[in-house]
């Protein structure tokens, strides 16, 4: 088992791979560990990358400070552990509250990143995300942890996937109950509440970042991301279809095949996006890996392809949508 | 959490994924919760005849019924077992208990905003916090029976309580204590209780 001190204190991280590897760095959400990153693990690890794995302060197995946790700690653990590891620099991806980690890594140690994926996250929070928050969090302190893991699961799970593992998510739940203690992810919470807005920050952002966004994300919106693609100038914005707030779990295949896809872009010198806007294809076995969006990609309602009603025909018909061809899968 | 915390708790997952729980477990786990609340119990029943601010008063003496009931409800559904050995092993723990946390010092005088109070508070905290059962189950065990639907409701129940310890951890301003010695009394109490669990442990897996 391997632990990293920090401060004093123990963090919980795993390594896989050779250090001279691409290194992909994982960050968990809010109430996750490090196993599930399983998939990525073994993924990455046959394909030639090396993976950091690490339970934040407050999470699984690392520490879980009683009093408060400070924020600003999980992008020096991270920097510390790559120190510890001896990896210049990495690709860092994260997701919701892993991916604030992402974003804030990026900018405060710009020296340390080759690539940033930040998926279903944001960098301020509007009335609703915080509304939420605050539903979230009362509902966790006032009933119990697991209550929160099930508030999460609509927003985290499409329809499709809950109707399909309906008998297993009673288990991923006490599984969550079980390896999370409510006072460490209360302090966690409890540091995104004092921590103050930073999009005005992410311009200093260089380094490549292929945003991901679940295409029914409710929980951190489109907008949020949108905030991102805008700010950051080497950015993408990746829409994944029919997915919600935690697709990492849900569709991991096709995640690590575009993660593995911009990793070798940005290896071989060829990353050259500029705050486009890019739809996953939802099939892993296509040869397309995404294409450009057409539309409006703010609005759920797809508000460009539909003619505005005449005095002749005012049912709105909608217009041929020719999309063309983006990038297709990578060679591996 | 320790390394030993974190070994012995493995190998109570490993173990209780092969061994069904028995009436000498049952009756294990009941004594040494049972040590714990009373303890915290015999604690809070002062507030009940000394002046508290009204805002702490309301949530320990919550605290103070809650953990009354959740006692004898576990107790309640509790197979007891027959061998003596159970009950004179755990007598000793909670001797040791008693001992190592200093809870004694806690029962007599009244509750003052000082040292005392805060590492009482860090102590009641790590009891409620650290000692964990359900999740050395596999996570696939049925919870419908009355000892473990009652195990489960004093952990859940604990987690809404420690809002109390949290709130006031957080919260209360102790005029001789600077954070690090805060942060410092928090640990030792938290290793005093984890201390305590890791024999439990050792012993409960031995049954």
């Amino acid at each position: 088992m391997a632990l990293f001190n920090y401060k004093n204190v123990e963090i919980y991280y795993e390594f896989a791979g050779n250090v001279k590897d691409p290194c992909i760095v994982f960050i968990n959400g809010l109430t996750q560990q490090v196993q599930h990153w399983a998939y990525y693990k073994d993924y990455f690890k046959n394909r030639g990358c090396s993976v950091l794995l690490f339970d934040l302060m407050g999470q699984g197995s690392s520490v879980k400070p009683t009093l408060f946790i400070d924020f600003q700690d999980n992008q020096n653990v991270l920097a510390g552990l790559l120190d510890k590891l001896t990896i210049d620099k990495a690709y860092i991806a994260g997701i919701s509250f892993g991916g604030v980690v992402v974003l804030r890594f990026g900018i405060e140690y710009p020296e340390k990143v080759k690539g940033l994926i930040p998926m279903s996250t944001f960098s301020e929070m509007d009335a609703q995300l915080q509304f939420i928050g605050n539903n979230l969090y009362e509902g966790m302190v006032g009933i119990g942890f697991e209550y929160l893991v099930k508030q999460f699961v609509p927003f985290n799970f499409s329809a499709n996937w809950i109707g399909n593992n309906a008998d297993k998510l009673p288990i991923a739940i006490r599984e969550s109950f079980n390896n999370n203690d409510l006072y460490g992810i209360q302090n966690m919470m409890e540091s995104l509440a004092r921590f103050q807005g930073f999009t005005h920050e992410l311009k200093q952002i260089k380094a490549p970042t292929l945003i991901m966004n679940g295409e029914f994300d409710y929980l951190t919106d489109r907008e949020a991301h949108e905030i991102l693609r805008k700010e950051i100038p080497n950015s993408r914005l990746l829409l994944m279809q029919k997915v919600c707030h935690a697709f990492t779990l849900e569709i991991p295949d096709i995640v690590c095949r575009l993660i593995e896809d911009f990793v070798l872009t940005v290896e071989k010198g060829e990353w050259k996006a500029k705050q486009d806007v890019m739809i996953a294809a939802d099939d892993v076995n296509s040869k397309e890996l995404y294409f450009p969006c057409q539309g409006d990609h703010t609005r759920l309602i797809p508000i460009n392809n539909i003619k505005k009603p005449s005095k002749a025909n005012t049912t709105g018909v909608t217009q041929k949508n020719s999309q063309k061809s983006g990038k297709t899968k990578p060679e591996a | 959490m320790s390394q030993k915390l974190i070994e012995i708790k493995n190998k109570a997952k490993e173990y209780f994924s092969k061994n069904e729980l028995n009436a000498d477990h049952e009756t294990a786990i009941t004594l040494f919760i049972s040590g714990v609340k009373s303890a915290n119990v015999l604690i809070l029943s002062k507030i009940e005849i000394q002046p508290v601010d009204w805002h702490a008063y309301k949530y320990m003496h919550a605290q103070y019924f809650k953990d009354l009931q959740l006692f004898s409800l576990l107790n309640r559904s509790t197979n007891w077992s027959y061998n003596p050995y159970i009950y004179y092993q755990l007598s000793s723990q909670t001797f040791n208990l008693w001992g190592t946390s200093n809870l004694n010092t806690y029962i007599l005088g009244a509750f003052d905003l000082d040292a005392k109070f805060f590492r009482y508070l860090s102590l009641s905290h790590a009891f409620k916090t650290e000692i964990r059962f359900i999740p050395l189950f596999p996570s696939d065990l049925s919870l419908d029976t009355p000892f473990l639907s009652a195990l489960y409701d004093v952990e859940v129940q604990n987690q809404r309580e420690i809002q109390t310890q949290i709130s006031m951890l957080k919260n209360i301003e102790v005029p001789s204590l600077t954070v690090e010695q805060k942060e410092e009394i928090v640990r030792n109490e938290r290793q005093v209780v984890a201390d305590s669990y890791v024999d439990f442990l050792k012993f409960l897996i031995t049954i």
